[in-house]
């Protein structure tokens, strides 16, 4: 058997492990589905990270800078934000509203502080739509990803790799999804700075990594993309950087994190450990793109041009790239690098990118159809297993159903979830951080917010609207889901005074009296109490004596 | 031309790791200070919740 299949075995293993670990701690639906809101900062921010970077920064990310050189490192200028901006905005007081609002789900968190069946419909209908496609996508990855890599059957390796999946996920719950997201993340940044350095210093790093681009095509050093394609682009630049600096703030599956908090305080250090994970996770991919087009070319522009025209590249398939498939970039200068168990442990960091990922968004699935659904509309008598048990159920289904679509791989399959992200977010984020920061925005607003930013980015990116007009769809998307909602907020009911009032408590109480005054008052107050005990004394002794 | 490539280019998408992490470190300590003056206990009840109750099973099955 080879090498990389035996350590992937061996990591399948562990992480099946790791869910009947967590099994033991998982005791109610808040356990199974907030971590019972005990995560500590390294983990908050670990999970946070892992989830939000799928497939994608092994794959597309490396594929798009490999073609259009510098330019794609923008997305990675506005990814190794997203975590300190999401933190930094939502974390502290969405944990504390979260709580007091008891809501486990992001979509019950919505409903309740906007007060409002319609937003939790509108929320739902948005929520599983949106994260099943997401994890659709990254089912179609994961096919991809064992298919070349490791010459599996295509729906061998599905069913394989989304039963690990199922399983740590279906039995431990948010524990599991939680700590196995720590252990890939550091397998991915690992395994990611290990062939970085291998492959800079073939080169003699930045200057002579860069001096081969130039002999490749000098356009690809340049910030509009090779050949100058996105010259003047303005839009389309403020879309790259915008879609991933704001766009977590958006997505159900990343807010979710904050509710899982140990507590507020932890937020500050999250901050930390998340922007310390993204600077050297999020560029790196998009440097291997770069060197592996120059060591896959070699050097020659010719062989850069040479594309088929089912999209693959012969001239660099003879040097080495994985099936002529430019995203599979970094699988080939793994295998070019390094021996068997190392090129197993960077495929297996791949994988780690993929399951983080699906196994946060099933579970959040799974959350909204049991919580939202299940509890809070058909049946809100229903005992805590029974919604555990529900979640279990969707969980299930929604495999099974992502399994047979990414196997029979409908044509159009792939356009539906490419723009998901962008029609996600862009729904979303007004809503959750309007929830937080601005009192007059009701539900109105909020309908009207998530109505608008959908039907904009569906239309924009369908249409072709980008390439037209310059503008990302993220871009135009997030400008109409914010207008809607400070237009909508004007209408309709407004917030009640005891949300007001909870927002208020969201902020945080303050200590009545500053640690400084404390202080010093103390020191006045024993100066005080010694007058006092002074007066007393003299009064009764010296009448006593008297 | 800084470590060859363009100075657009280098300003643009290389200097982003030490803005960001500055930008970590700052809103770090004012979050600190943030969170001086603020009492968090009724938002900590979960690890409270926890403990107490693990404290008050261990003392049934005795």
């Amino acid at each position: 058997m080879r090498v990389e299949v035996i350590v992937l075995i061996c990591y399948f293993a562990g992480m099946i492990a790791m869910g009947l670990y967590w099994n033991r701690r998982a005791k109610n639906s808040e356990d199974y589905m907030v971590g019972g809101r005990s995560m500590g900062p390294l983990v908050t921010a670990l999970t946070l990270q892992t989830t939000a970077m799928s497939g994608y920064m092994f794959m597309g990310g490396p594929a798009a800078s490999a073609t259009l050189g510098y330019f794609a490192v923008f997305y990675a200028v506005g990814d190794a934000g997203g975590g300190l901006i999401n933190i930094t905005v939502l974390g502290r007081r969405m944990r504390r509203l979260s709580q007091l609002l008891d809501a486990i789900s992001p979509i019950e968190y919505l409903e309740k502080r906007y007060e409002s069946i319609p937003v939790k419909v509108l929320g739902c209908v948005i929520g599983v739509f949106g994260l099943s496609m997401y994890v659709l996508a990254q089912f179609l990855a994961t096919g991809k990803t064992l298919v070349s890599l490791f010459g599996f059957p295509l729906s061998v390796g599905l069913i394989v790799g989304v039963t690990v999946i199922l399983f740590y996920t279906f039995v431990g719950g948010y524990f599991a999804v939680a700590w196995t997201d720590v252990i890939q993340g550091f397998i991915m940044i690992g395994s990611l700075i290990i062939i970085f350095i291998m492959m800079m210093s073939h080169f003699g790093w930045f200057a002579g990594l860069n001096a081969e681009l130039a002999k490749l095509d000098p356009t690809l050093l340049g910030v509009w993309g090779r050949g100058n394609i996105y010259e003047g682009g303005y839009g389309v630049l403020a879309g790259a950087i915008l879609i991933y600096l704001v766009g977590y703030m958006g997505l159900p599956h990343s807010v979710n994190k904050h509710m899982a908090m140990e507590k507020p305080k932890a937020a500050k250090t999250s901050v930390l450990y998340a922007t310390i994970w993204t600077q050297l996770f999020c560029f790196i991919p998009y440097f291997l793109g770069m060197g592996g087009m120059v060591l896959f070319s070699g050097g020659i522009t010719a062989n850069m041009d040479n594309i088929a025209a089912d999209g693959t590249y012969p001239a660099l398939q003879a040097a080495g790239l994985i099936n002529g498939d430019i995203e599979m970039i970094i699988p080939s200068l793994t295998q070019m690098m390094f021996p068997g168990v190392l090129t197993g442990i960077v495929l297996t960091a791949i994988m780690s990118a993929i399951m983080s990922t699906v196994a946060a968004l099933m579970l959040l699935i799974a959350t909204i159809v049991s919580i939202d659904f299940y509890k809070r509309w058909l049946r809100p008598e229903a005992s805590d297993a029974r919604v555990v048990f529900v979640s279990r159920g969707t969980i299930i289904v929604v495999a099974i159903v992502g399994i047979i679509i990414a196997i029979t791989n409908p044509p159009g399959i792939f356009q539906l979830v490419i723009d998901n992200f962008s029609f996600m977010s862009c729904c979303f984020l007004p809503s959750f951080v309007c929830a937080i920061w601005w009192k007059k925005a009701n539900a109105t607003g909020s309908v009207a917010s998530m109505l608008a930013a959908g039907i904009v980015v569906q239309i924009w990116s369908h249409g072709g609207l980008d390439v037209v007009t310059g503008c990302h769809q993220m871009f135009v998307g997030l400008i109409a889901g914010c207008l809607a909602m400070f237009i909508g907020s004007h209408f309709g009911k407004p917030t009640s005074p005891e949300m007001c009032e909870l927002m208020e408590r969201a902020k945080g109480k303050k200590i009545d009296v500053s640690k400084d005054v404390q202080v010093a008052s103390s020191k006045h107050l024993s100066t005080e109490t010694k007058a006092i005990s002074q007066f007393v004394f003299n009064r009764r002794y010296g009448s006593e004596m008297a | 031309m800084i470590i060859g490539m363009p100075a657009a280019t280098f300003f643009a998408t290389l200097i982003w790791p030490f803005v960001y992490m500055a930008a970590a470190i700052i809103d770090y300590f004012i979050m600190k200070k943030q969170d001086e003056q603020i009492d968090d206990t009724e938002f900590e009840q979960s690890l409270v919740g926890r403990a107490a109750k693990a404290q008050h099973e261990g003392g049934e099955n005795k």
